[in-house]
């Protein structure tokens, strides 16, 4: 089957690999038929998370078609159209009876803070992932999710990471009437977030980006005010001001470790040196723009070590921080409520399509924000 | 299944709500954008919220930590965190540790997940599989083609003057090291 691998940073190539084989009782193998490229893979691809092997397939974001499933699997089988939420998770374990499935201890042994995710890397537990014509699915009786006949396969990958997560992250950030909203990141997770935000009830919500290309996509798909930092001489005291000086109720970073706006962090948390687990500028931002006793909720990845954040300031505001990887499992029936009740029509997020074999060029022009792109779609030729 | 490739998004939604100022007492009151925005304010009430509470079975003890699930065959070495009690039942079976690079990955995993050391040593490993992997595909006589692999041709494509431009710088600075380089060794 056709796959893509990883060679190194900036470097993806499509080849020939074994289709995949059940290796667990509980093991399905699903033929993909959507597959698409999340932000998050760019730090993969970026080479910044510890243990991305030579050879790994990536993609966390897939539906397709149940090809086999293992003698354990009861509640699906062969031709289900399913969704596979990112997370691979047991579903019987401490903190996945607690519903918290982005926490599974038993679907990752390489580390205890990450839980196990589809192709992203052996620090999320080494499974390969569906940016390729097959995949194995582990755990499949809890994991995947029949497609209802209503929703379509674009809205239907949307569903499997970058909608629930935004959909997570403004509910993290405990909206109530009438608050005002900031969100850092105007790539699909903030504009998902900036969507459901006014689900919760918002009065107000802005985004804040350094692209004009993707604010505008911003102001149309999630109807929200937008701010170009770059176009600011201090982003903190503007969005203060924004605010008449009471700071904003809610914010949610949704950059994670490759923000950009200070020299020191990027050069410290990216290149040349790794001191800390990426570049915590939006995190920074986002303590000093939410108001005393508001919430920040953390969606963007980081690093596995230490940042430099101000921790001082939150504790002086008595700032609420949330944070978590998204619990798909516990978020996407309400999400996919919404879709049938018209509310939100993720695909709409999609900017781009390549046919598997040209990955390479979809990896690099989202890289470099290329062609106004916002969200790529892989469409295998199994599909 | 349709396909379309190279489609783009379309101009498909209604223009954004102003703001501008924080908003009074008064106006938090009466915000309602429901007209305006599809399913504003449906999920308002805390029932509808899926991560509330956000513990839902507060009461869980330790033993389900490691549930009795039948573990899978272990076709080479599974790097196991020391900061689980056993090795999980399930894992991934992507990329076998080979060469230099899985001997660093041992000792890598040798340290708990609050140590640094744990963490360079595996982005060393990384970088050196990198490696292993040019000495790998010209060891089986594959020249790898990087500049297809980073997939340059969409800069040509889509950022043609840029990406000319640091090109030329590119080349300025290597004819510049060689002109360096060449004068010093003639002296």
């Amino acid at each position: 089957m056709l796959a893509m691998t990883y060679r190194g940073p900036y470097r993806v190539r499509v080849v020939d690999k074994p289709v995949p084989e059940i290796e667990h009782p509980r093991d399905a193998i699903v033929r993909v038929t959507r597959a698409c490229i999340c932000g998050s893979d760019l730090h993969l691809y970026h080479g910044l998370v510890p243990d991305t092997r030579v050879g790994h397939t990536f993609g966390h974001e897939f539906v397709g078609v149940v090809e086999e499933v293992g003698p354990a699997v009861r509640n699906l089988k062969a031709g289900d159209r399913v969704l596979v939420p990112f997370n691979i998770f047991c579903g019987e374990c401490y903190f996945c009876r607690k519903t918290l499935f982005s926490n599974c201890h038993n679907a990752n042994p390489n580390a205890t803070a990450a839980g196990g995710i589809y192709g992203y890397s052996h620090t999320t537990g080494g499974y390969d992932g569906g940016q390729a014509e097959y995949v194995r699915v582990p755990y499949a009786d809890t994991g995947p999710y029949v497609i209802p006949a209503d929703i379509d396969d674009d809205n239907a990958a949307l569903c499997t990471d970058a909608y629930p997560t935004g959909y997570q992250a403004a509910e993290m950030a405990q909206i109530k009437k009438g608050d005002s909203v900031l969100i850092f990141g105007a790539g699909p997770i903030g504009l998902f977030a900036a969507r459901s935000a006014w689900f919760f009830g918002a009065g107000r919500v802005m985004i804040v980006d350094e692209y004009d290309y993707r604010l505008e996509f911003a102001r149309r798909f999630a109807q929200c005010e937008t701010c170009n930092f770059r176009e600011l001489k201090d982003p903190v005291w503007h969005f203060k001001k924004e605010t008449d000086w009471l700071g904003w109720d809610s914010v949610i970073d949704a950059v994670g470790c490759e923000a950009r706006g200070s020299a020191l962090q990027r050069a410290t948390g990216i290149r040349p040196f790794k001191l800390q687990g990426g570049s915590a500028v939006a995190l920074s931002w986002a303590i000093d723009a939410v108001r005393k006793g508001g919430v920040v909720s953390i969606i963007g990845v980081y690093g596995p070590v230490f940042n430099m954040v101000k921790i001082g300031d939150a504790m002086n505001k008595g700032i609420t921080m949330r944070m978590n990887q998204a619990s798909i499992g516990r978020y996407l029936p309400r999400c996919i409520e919404h879709i049938q009740q018209g509310h939100i029509n993720p695909k709409d997020v999609i900017t781009h399509r390549f046919p598997l074999e040209e990955i390479h060029e979809a990896y690099h022009m989202m890289s470099s924000k290329l062609d106004g792109m916002v969200k790529p779609m892989v469409i295998p030729r199994a599909a | 299944m349709d396909q379309v490739l190279g489609s783009s998004t379309r101009d498909f939604l209604d223009p954004p709500v102003p703001g501008g100022h924080g908003l009074t007492t008064s106006e938090r009151a009466a915000v309602d954008h429901s007209a305006r925005i599809a399913g504003w304010g449906s999920d308002l009430e805390p029932s509808r919220r899926p991560g509330v509470p956000y513990d839902k079975a507060p009461e869980l003890g330790v033993e389900v930590l490691y549930p009795p699930i039948p573990a899978q065959d272990a076709p080479f070495t599974i790097h196991k965190s020391t900061e689980h009690g056993k090795l999980p039942p399930v894992f991934g079976t992507s990329c076998p540790p080979r060469g230099l690079s899985g001997k660093l990955r041992d000792i890598g995993y040798r340290f708990s997940e609050g140590r640094m050391a744990r963490w360079l040593t595996l982005l060393v490993a990384d970088r050196v599989d990198m490696i292993e992997g040019i000495i790998s595909d010209l060891g089986h006589l594959h020249v790898p083609n990087i500049p297809r692999e980073m997939g340059l041709a969409t800069e040509l494509r889509y950022n043609r003057d840029e990406f000319v431009r640091k090109s030329a710088i590119a080349a300025g600075i290597v004819v510049g090291i060689a002109v360096i380089w060449s004068l010093s060794r003639r002296t």
